[in-house]
């Protein structure tokens, strides 16, 4: 959850700011060194704040702190006067010769954290962005070596299935690593630290298997959703001496029901399309195809089960509402408004209030500045935008961020738009103007408000290597293609099912 | 931050970091001194607006003297380029033992 700090740009509030930063740092899991240089970053732009951003006036500036299992970022935002750090290099000569010690700061901050970003946001201001990511022990360093599997050519192996514990830690990474190797692409499951602090923070939860032996054979998690009363259905893994024993069914179905028992309002999968058995295992259990996201993962080669493909991995959304929609109002766009009714049809909603065109709103009747979230993943390089009131200034906004997100090698960005708002439709319209393409429905994904995700990848795939499996994810492949002007061989198979609905 | 002024020396003990703060305080109080020991022993950070003012303090013919700066102090002036530009074996007081 984002910790949020409005601060006045007075000099008084940078030592608490600086030590805040410090112990927030140590307790999403920094080390001392790292915690210090996160300090030491926001002392220095929180620093340049207060003497620069408003001249010679009161301003006020936000502060958000956000941390995952394996990244600690803070979010420096401020609307006081232009400028660009890119601009205002450091130069040891001038400060030693001319007692100039512009970008010095700056030159600090490079050195101190893991990733600096600036955002220009147009009318909504600036925003740096540091971020350290969370050092742990790779469960490879832990443990090179296991026993072998005294289970592993038995045919009468029990098994027990038992909600995962904080202590069963170390086995799920030794479960990752011997099954995945390197390749797995959640690297936080390869530190048991990392995973066990995610189950003690209650930031997910799931089931784990062992063999007669005690082994750890089987692991499953939800990952609940931190904007939103939903989960994704992630982190799967079957041990390769564990196959086809059904256990990634009976594991997903003590799963939905952990996601029932908490109240989760759904759940969702992201399956890699590199292969199509995470997406049939997902419709197995009711779930539906809703978006395809193009290149969301960094490539990785899978090992053993699939053939070798190099280039960043897709992803089709499944979701299964666990609260049944009633009545849902959506100002669906023009555009996409078949296949909208479409995924809405498959997620039982019945009742799908569109209104009329003319009580959408038009961008001279939106307010100057668009009020949006960057959730940059550096590890995945991608961005997401989450557009909580669409401005004039939108695509200038996405454009300007995208450009200064040039250096970090972005594959792709998304942006949100939440399916509610009157503005929806002419903001899909301005943003597909900018070259984003439909990418789908993500139902209840922040605040329980439905959101249609555009993107716009930022490096061309090969769409002969995303295998997509239900009828609805073959026609959003087919479509973002069509709007991509990407061809692929049409090779897909269609499910023998009614639209989305399992065949398996 | 703690003062004592003796002759023409003045000893500053910081309770906190180098930062923007200190360095006002520190420059409001400095009147005529040409001596300033800054205590660090109790500063986790020593950032850019700290250096920029030992170094002008410097230039302005005032004699500084560290006493236990924080290893981060060094990272600093390294990654500023600044080690030529202070002379170190003066700037920083060793501790006795």
């Amino acid at each position: 959850m984002d910790q949020t700090l409005q601060l006045p740009n007075h000099a008084q509030i940078i030592g608490p700011t600086t030590d805040y930063a410090y112990k927030w740092g140590l307790n999403v899991g920094l080390s001392d060194d790292k915690a210090l240089r996160l300090a030491l970053a926001v002392d220095e732009v929180v620093t340049d704040v207060v003497r620069f951003a408003f001249p010679g006036e009161d301003g006020t500036f936000e502060l958000t702190f956000r941390a995952d299992l394996s990244t600690a970022e803070v979010i420096i935002h401020e609307r006081g006067e232009p400028f660009d750090p890119s601009r205002h290099p450091y130069d040891p000569q001038r400060a030693i010769e001319d007692d100039n010690f512009e970008g010095a700061g700056f030159a600090v901050i490079d050195h101190c954290v893991d990733d600096f970003a600036f955002l220009n946001r147009g009318r909504e201001g600036k925003e740096f962005r540091l971020v350290q990511h969370i050092e742990s022990d790779h469960i490879a360093d832990l443990h090179a070596t296991e026993p072998p599997d005294p289970d592993a050519d038995r045919e009468d192996v029990s098994y027990t299935f038992s909600p995962v514990r904080p202590r069963d830690a170390e086995d799920i990474a030794k479960l990752i690593y011997r099954t995945y190797g390197y390749t797995y692409v959640r690297e936080e499951l390869y530190y048991p630290e990392r995973i066990e602090r995610a189950l003690e923070q209650n930031e997910k939860f799931g089931v784990l298997v062992r063999s007669n032996s005690g082994r750890a054979v089987g692991y499953f998690a939800v990952l609940r959703s931190q904007d939103s009363n939903i989960g994704e259905v992630g982190e799967a893994v079957v041990d390769v001496n564990h196959r086809r024993r059904g256990l990634m069914k009976r594991m997903l179905r003590s799963l939905i029901d952990q996601a029932n028992d908490r109240g989760l309002s759904g759940v969702y999968g992201e399956a890699v399309t590199v292969h199509d058995i995470s997406q049939r295992v997902n419709h197995h259990f009711g779930m539906m195809s809703t978006a395809l996201l193009l290149g969301l993962f960094p490539s990785q080669r899978f090992r053993a089960l699939f053939d070798e493909r190099t280039q960043p991995i897709s992803v089709i959304i499944d979701f299964r509402p666990l609260v049944p929609y009633t009545t849902v109002t959506a100002h669906l766009p023009a555009r996409y408004a078949d296949l909208l009714r479409r995924i809405y049809d498959a997620l039982g909603v019945h009742d799908l209030q569109v209104p009329p065109r003319s009580d959408t709103t038009t961008r001279e009747q939106w307010p100057d500045a668009t009020e949006m979230d960057a959730r940059i993943r550096y590890s995945y390089n991608h961005v997401v935008f989450v557009v909580d009131r669409p401005g004039q200034d939108l695509s200038e906004q996405v454009n300007r961020a995208l450009t200064d997100l040039e250096d970090d090698s972005m594959t792709v960005a998304f942006v949100d738009l939440p399916l509610d708002d009157p503005a929806t439709p002419a903001a899909t319209e301005i943003l597909c103007e900018n070259d984003f393409v439909l990418a789908g429905l993500m139902p209840r994904f922040h605040g329980n408000r439905d959101y249609l995700r555009l993107q716009r990848p930022l490096t061309r795939l090969d769409p002969n290597g995303i295998e997509v499996y239900s009828d609805l994810a073959v026609d959003l492949k087919a479509h973002i293609l069509n709007e991509l002007s990407w061809t692929s061989n049409g090779m897909e198979t269609r499910s023998r099912s009614a639209s989305g609905a399992t065949s398996t | 931050m703690d003062l004592e002024r003796h002759g023409d020396t003045l000893t500053v003990r910081l309770r906190r970091d180098f930062n923007l703060m200190a360095v006002r305080h520190l420059t409001h109080h400095l009147e005529d001194a040409t001596r300033v020991r800054i205590d660090l022993a109790r500063a986790r950070l020593v950032d850019t607006e700290a250096v920029m003012a030992l170094f002008r303090l410097q230039k302005q013919g005032v004699e500084v003297v560290l006493l236990e700066p924080p290893s981060i102090f060094y990272e600093v002036l390294e990654v500023l380029e600044l080690e030529s530009a202070f002379n170190l074996e003066q700037l920083v007081e060793r501790k006795r033992s």
